[in-house]
């Protein structure tokens, strides 16, 4: 295994609020009518974490949103 | 010519340190011992964790590109970008990582901004830094190339496993220095035991060098290994005093024993030369000082004989054979010379007595037993040969068997309780037989004789006289061979 070293790391862009409020509009692409509770709840503290400033936290509860829908979603 | 050689004293040198210490070397194998088998065991536990975790990370990746490849095979590019899409939107640990490139180097999906420079080639594993919004994090990678000139980066993030692989490593680390220092009082602790047993040997045998027989080892009582060296070391120093006080009495007794006849022969030979008035009393002085020299050959003879008994290279003669007739033809021998001394000569003898060992030597013993008998009985007296088999005796090795008896009683002078304790030394005479002729080395001989063959010689009082009694363990049937039975009479 080697160990690069490089003076510049390479930015993670999904650690960002543009990825957490494409995360969100990928749950509201869903019919909001179908949304339980639960991932409604998820999306919008994610969303709002995000919006804060808590970008990772925020998408942990996004993710986990989607997590939630592709299980129950057809 | 050259100067004689000066013995170093074997005693430890001063100072703490000694590289040619024995008990430095024991307690540094002890200590390079301890840390070896420390580090193999903390090495394990290092593999077992941090190795696990990478390997898994190493798992994971692998299984994700060959299901990216089977989708890129399907759907090509679209296909990729949507399911590399579809994995960081469902990613609940946040870790992974993607980049899908053109041949032009364009990003075209994944959530890394660009190429790693440094990632040039190809199916090799890489770790570098990455930039998350949080903090700069070490990330796990792997490049594939995929047609068309497009390349896929998969990895990832492992800041976590980072962290746990810093804390087992330091705590290994600690774990290594607390085994280090264990190791290092262990082997000072060893080596301190060691050095006290060695310095306690060292001493005794120093003051022993320096003449001092008396010194023993210190003894703790704790009855341990130690405790066993140190019973061990001292019962061997006893039986050193014994011999050595042994062989000093021998050589006093040999000195003063044959001086005895050697200066009678040499008195009669000179008064012999300066007085003698005729040929027949100096062929009578001649015919007297070789009767002394004779004695002094006898006792040599003697000597020489208990030597060689005593050493037990007799014991290859051994043979299966019958007692009694050897015994008879002792009797027979001795019933003349009883009757000759007006003495009673009794027998209480088996019809047979299956026997193992040497008979010519055993007949020999029994010869100085009645021969003792008769010089030391008063007129009239009686002299009994009694044999008999003790079925179940406890034998001088502790085991249970057949045992001879086998005992002469005579009526004669006897012994006190003290001299009874030296009868068996040689050159020793009682005090009331310094006036028998003899040379101290009969009973010795029966002693040797009887030791050969593993068995006891005592005497006790008769009241009046003495009785000498020899107890010989008897041969079991079946550890005898068969090619050893022998029932001849020589």
């Amino acid at each position: 295994m080697r160990t690069v070293p490089s003076p510049k790391p390479v930015v993670v862009t999904s650690d960002s609020v543009a990825f957490c409020l494409q995360l969100s509009r990928v749950i509201e692409s869903y019919n909001a009518s179908a949304l339980s509770p639960t991932v409604s709840r998820l999306r919008e503290e994610g969303t709002d974490l995000c919006r804060q400033g808590l970008v990772r936290p925020g998408l942990i509860r996004l993710r986990r949103a989607i997590v939630s829908l592709k299980r129950t979603t057809p | 010519m050259s100067e004689p050689t000066a013995f170093a004293p074997a005693s430890p040198q001063p100072g703490f340190l000694r590289l040619r210490s024995v008990s430095l070397r024991f307690a540094l194998v002890y200590g390079t011992l301890f840390i070896c088998s420390a580090v193999l065991f903390l090495s394990f536990i290092w593999w077992g964790t941090v190795g696990l975790l990478e390997h898994r990370v190493e798992q994971a990746i692998t299984t994700d590109s060959r299901a990216l490849f089977n989708i890129w095979s399907e759907g090509g590019p679209t296909g990729l970008t949507m399911i590399i899409d579809d994995r960081l939107e469902q990613d609940v640990d946040d870790n992974a990582l993607y980049l899908l490139v053109n041949k032009d180097n364009k990003w075209v999906a994944g959530n890394l901004a660009e190429w790693p420079r440094q990632i040039i080639s190809n199916d090799h594993w890489f770790t570098m830094p990455v930039q998350r919004s949080y903090a700069q994090d070490m990330a796990k990678v792997r490049a594939y190339a995929l047609p068309d000139g497009y390349r896929l980066l998969i990895g990832r993030d492992i800041s976590g496993r980072t962290l746990l692989r810093k804390i087992v490593t330091d705590t290994l680390l600690w774990a290594c220095v607390m085994v280090t220092l264990l190791a290092i009082g262990g082997g000072w602790l060893i080596r301190r035991l060691f050095r006290h047993v060695i310095h306690s040997i060292s001493r005794t045998t120093q003051a022993i060098t320096h003449g001092d027989m008396s010194r023993r080892m210190p003894v703790q009582g704790s009855d341990d290994e130690l405790d066993e060296i140190a019973i061990t070391i001292n019962e061997m120093l006893e039986r050193i005093s014994r011999l050595m006080d042994g062989v000093r009495q021998v050589s006093n007794a040999i000195a003063h024993d044959l001086r005895t006849p050697i200066t009678r022969a040499r008195t009669q030979l000179e008064d012999a030369a300066l007085h003698a008035k005729n040929e027949d009393e100096l062929r009578a002085a001649i015919e007297q000082a070789v009767g002394n020299l004779d004695n002094v050959t006898s006792i040599c003879e003697a000597l020489l004989r208990i030597a060689q008994i005593e050493s037990g290279a007799r014991r290859s003669a051994f043979v299966l054979f019958d007692l009694i007739p050897a015994l008879q033809d002792v009797c027979e021998l001795y019933e003349a010379v009883a009757e000759d001394h007006g003495l009673r000569f009794v027998q209480h003898l088996p019809d047979h007595l299956p026997f193992f060992g040497d008979r010519a030597m055993f007949q020999q013993a029994v010869a100085n037993l009645l021969d003792n008998a008769v010089k030391f009985s008063p007129p009239h007296g009686i002299i009994t040969l009694s044999a008999e088999v003790l079925s179940t005796a406890r034998r001088s090795d502790g085991t249970r068997g057949k045992m001879l008896s086998l005992s002469v009683a005579d009526e004669g002078i006897g012994m006190s309780e003290a001299d009874m304790a030296r009868a068996s030394e040689r050159f020793f005479r009682a005090e009331q037989a310094r006036n028998t002729p003899g040379s101290g080395l009969g009973l010795s001989l029966v002693q040797a004789i009887v030791q050969l063959h593993d068995g006891q010689l005592q005497l006790a009082s008769n009241a009046p006289g003495l009785i000498t009694r020899i107890e010989i363990p008897l041969p079991d049937e079946e550890t005898v061979p068969a090619v050893q039975h022998t029932t001849t009479n020589h």
